[in-house]
């Protein structure tokens, strides 16, 4: 067992306790950060679901070359070009791996701190 | 964290209002504000010019305003601008320079009857019900974009004003510990399709339905004005009309509330011809590049509080959803 997969157990169980143990005693204004705290292990639980697809290892990325190419305007004149489907790969990479609910429909939540 | 001590605003307002009175009967925390803290004060004056006043509303500026933020001084005189020319905004009381009550800057206003949390308010609306409210919306911003401000005022938020859009975007990307090329390759595409045409005016700069206060029905307050600036008003219709802010309603362009036509309709009645309705599909992707580098810059803030702690987080992991969004605002422009 690798070590995400151990890291993902550990979550699922933690997820599993939180949701069915506590949260229905809880009081209606304790339920809200609790429901918080129930979206902050699924996030970290895909991630490492997507750590574990990928034998625990997190993706190279290349960011700061690619931000620095696009800034000194390297693809100024193909903006909507080949360039979109690197961002969007790395885009959609990265919803999966935190986010894969939002993928499917799509809709932005309520809760923002601003 | 700010504390807000009963028998201090107590002795302060006896003396600010001329009471001989004053019994503070419940102060809560509220919350809002991108770098504001927020009190509701239910309290009961003997004589002064706040006698039949109850409900009252605290705002505090925080150790670290946020860059944009015109400050709570600033934001105190706008008030009594935009209450003296009949907006809906919550009216200003006092104001405390010296951060006498909570260590900062703060002032005081009238509590306005309604809630910010418009979108689970208008569920129950039937669709006449969303027109007007959108109608109601569409007048007030209307309203404020014709808004002439006296040249001696304009001091007020020029701050805000000197730097353009793209290139306080381009500040705030790079605030940023790590690279978001999406974002770059927006900016960029920002840069490269700049409208031609450059209008301005009195911006809230942050009008979104949860800032927004409605109460059976009705606008009844628009509120948080510390981000105020002189910019194009197309940038708060554009924050307004973002998929982003619609929390799932998007059908309902308008803020998620009501339909567009209804908002252009009478924003146009309010102020006819002031804008260019082709362009907004240009400001709302500004708006969620906008919050797109707000949600990332907010996952990197501390705070002592662990519930806000978990939510600036939280809102951290917003980012690549509006990364998503941009993508697709942007290919769908091109096709």
């Amino acid at each position: 067992m690798t070590d995400a997969d151990q890291m993902s157990r550990l979550l699922e169980a933690a997820k599993s306790v939180l949701e069915e143990d506590i949260i229905p005693s809880l009081p209606s204004r304790k339920r809200l950060n609790a429901l918080l705290v129930v979206k902050a292990l699924s996030i970290a639980l895909n991630t490492t679901y997507q750590m574990v697809r990928q034998g625990g290892k997190e993706p190279d990325k290349n960011n700061k070359a690619l931000s620095n190419q696009i800034r000194s305007g390297v693809y100024d004149t193909s903006l909507n070009g080949e360039i979109i489907k690197i961002l969007s790969q790395d885009v959609e990479e990265r919803l999966e791996a935190s986010t894969p609910d939002f993928k499917m429909h799509e809709k932005f939540s309520q809760y923002v701190a601003n | 964290m700010h504390e807000l001590k009963a028998e201090t605003l107590a002795t302060w307002l006896t003396q600010k209002t001329n009471a001989i009175k004053t019994e503070i009967k419940s102060i809560s925390r509220l919350n809002g504000g991108a770098s504001m803290y927020t009190w509701e004060i239910a309290a009961s004056f003997e004589g002064g010019f706040l006698e039949r006043t109850s409900r009252l509303i605290l705002r505090s500026q925080s150790d670290t305003p946020l860059l944009p933020s015109i400050g709570i001084d600033n934001e105190f005189q706008l008030l009594k601008i935009l209450k003296s020319k009949k907006f809906k905004v919550p009216k200003p009381i006092l104001l405390d320079r010296c951060g006498f009550l909570t260590g900062n800057p703060a002032l005081i206003m009238q509590k306005i009857v309604g809630s910010s949390k418009c979108i689970g308010a208008v569920s129950a609306l039937n669709s006449l019900d969303r027109k007007r409210l959108t109608r109601d919306i569409g007048q007030q911003l209307g309203k404020l974009h014709k808004l002439e401000i006296p040249s001696n005022q304009w001091r007020l938020f020029k701050k805000a004003g000197e730097q353009s859009l793209i290139d306080r975007l381009y500040s705030q990307l790079d605030l940023l510990p790590y690279s978001l090329p999406v974002i770059e390759w927006a900016l960029r595409w920002l840069e490269k399709n700049r409208p031609a045409q450059q209008i301005q005016s009195l911006c809230h700069g942050d009008f979104r339905n949860g800032n927004l206060l409605v109460h059976r029905k009705r606008l009844t307050g628009i509120i948080d004005w510390e981000f105020t600036h002189i910019g194009n008003p197309l940038e708060d219709i554009g924050w307004f009309c973002a998929r982003c802010w619609r929390f799932g309603n998007d059908k309902e362009e308008a803020g998620g509330i009501g339909q567009l036509s209804d908002f252009i309709e009478s924003y146009e009645t309010a102020n006819p011809g002031n804008v260019n309705w082709l362009e907004l599909p240009y400001w709302k992707i500004v708006a969620t590049v906008q919050w797109a580098l707000i949600a990332h810059r907010q996952g990197l803030r501390d705070t002592s509080n662990r519930t806000r702690k978990l939510e600036l987080v939280l809102t951290g992991f917003k980012g690549v959803q509006l990364e998503h969004e941009i993508l697709k605002l942007i290919k769908t422009i091109k096709e």
